[in-house]
């Protein structure tokens, strides 16, 4: 038999402001922009195509890395129109993938890598509050709403 | 100093300062080139015109009386892993403003040569020529399937920005537009994508560009090539015009 195939996307959303403490990001609103954008770049079809499988998986509101979930296949849509969300609530911001896997295990291991190499980087600036609130990476794996949302 | 290009590369950039080298090092790319844009049709024309003062205006730096071209814009560059290089766009009507071009004393500080026709019989002499290393084209230009294959075999590169896509819808379908002429005359032989940008928020990851290949026609190998080698190759030709040699890049195989 064979497999049912997925396909995850790690990206990373950056707003200008770096400030701005009131920008939060929910799940319904990515899900209906990026619905939107694949409407305007491919039409009904593309919409028809992914609307059953499409999903944001995992939204971390502190380091601004999202999961999306979709089937094998119409993940093509999605991945050529990431350039093209460029506002979200009215504000300017810039959506860059990161990495694309297969299975969200391998997704999780890119995100906590990627979050170590960050606050190796960052290392003198940081305190300890911040350093354990970017390592923070729970919720990935365990598919829990509260999780999720805190 | 010229180094053998490698990585990323964004042959298109308008404007440059601190922030947007920051944007490019950390987005991974490792090899931009700073456009400066030259109109032969306006510089042409009598001095009293109001057209040529609003050119005189964007580029301080021209010194009319002995050159046209005016002297590249320049960056301090700290960062190692980045290289900046020069590029030349000039829209020309007819073939001896290329001449002129090519003759002239500031030339020799760029890097890479563009050219946008903004007629098109001169197309068919273009592609032979030797000193040209980019074609730009607009979305309504002719061109016949034997100049483009003429092109291909100089090495003669074409240019799609993507930085217009993002704007809005007109634009966006005029690059699709753009793209797929290129799919009817030489199924998208010898691309490469650049950005165009203009603002800081026009700056994609070299990741988004290959994926966006895939809404403008081109196949998987073909979208990595038109960020990669394909920009390697047109900076290697640059080389080539100013060394009067030819430069070649050999990477050793590895052995399995």
């Amino acid at each position: 038999m064979v497999r049912f195939k997925n396909r995850y996307m790690v990206v990373q959303l950056s707003n200008f402001e770096d400030n701005d403490l009131d920008f939060k990001i929910s799940d319904k609103e990515l899900n209906l922009t990026v619905l939107n954008m694949i409407k305007t770049l491919f039409g009904d079809f593309g919409v028809g195509a992914i609307r059953t499988c499409f999903k944001v998986h995992y939204c971390n509101p502190s380091t601004k890395i999202i999961i999306f979930k979709t089937r094998h296949g119409p993940h093509k849509f999605l991945s050529s129109i990431i350039p093209f969300v460029n506002e979200l609530q009215g504000k300017p911001i810039r959506l860059s993938t990161l990495y694309i896997g297969a299975s969200l295990f391998q997704c999780y291991k890119f995100i906590q890598n990627y979050q170590k190499g960050l606050v190796r980087k960052l290392h003198k600036t940081l305190t300890i509050q911040t350093k354990e609130k970017i390592l923070n990476v729970t919720g990935v794996l365990k598919f829990n709403k509260f999780q999720v949302y805190s | 100093m010229m180094k053998v290009p490698s990585g990323y590369c964004d042959l298109r950039v308008e404007h440059i300062n601190d922030s947007i080298i920051d944007t490019y090092v950390n987005s991974g790319y490792s090899v931009i080139a700073v456009n400066t844009t030259v109109n032969y049709s306006l510089l042409g024309v009598g001095s009293s015109n109001r057209k040529k003062r609003k050119i005189a205006e964007c580029n301080d730096e021209v010194n009319k009386d002995q050159d046209w071209i005016p002297i590249p814009k320049s960056a301090n560059n700290d960062n190692l892993k980045l290289t900046i290089l020069n590029r030349l766009t000039i829209q020309i009507t007819n073939i001896g403003q290329l001449q002129q071009t090519v003759s002239s004393r500031n030339f020799s500080k760029y890097n890479i040569l563009a050219v946008e026709p903004l007629d098109d019989r001169i197309i068919q002499e273009l592609v032979t020529s030797p000193s040209i290393d980019i074609i730009t084209c607009k979305g309504n230009s002719m061109m016949t399937p034997k100049d483009y294959q003429v092109a291909v075999n100089n090495k003669i590169y074409f240019e799609i920005s993507y930085a217009e896509m993002l704007k809005n819808s007109v634009t966006r379908q005029d690059t699709l537009t753009l793209a797929h002429l290129f799919h009817i005359k030489g199924k998208l032989k010898n691309i490469i994508i650049t950005s165009g940008m203009l603002n800081k928020s026009d700056i994609r990851n070299p990741y988004d560009v290959m994926n966006l290949g895939f809404t403008l026609g081109l196949a998987t190998n073909q979208s990595k090539e038109s960020i990669t080698y394909g920009c390697h190759s047109v900076i290697l030709k640059g080389y080539e015009r100013k060394l009067k040699k030819s430069a070649t890049n050999l990477i050793p195989m590895k052995s399995s």
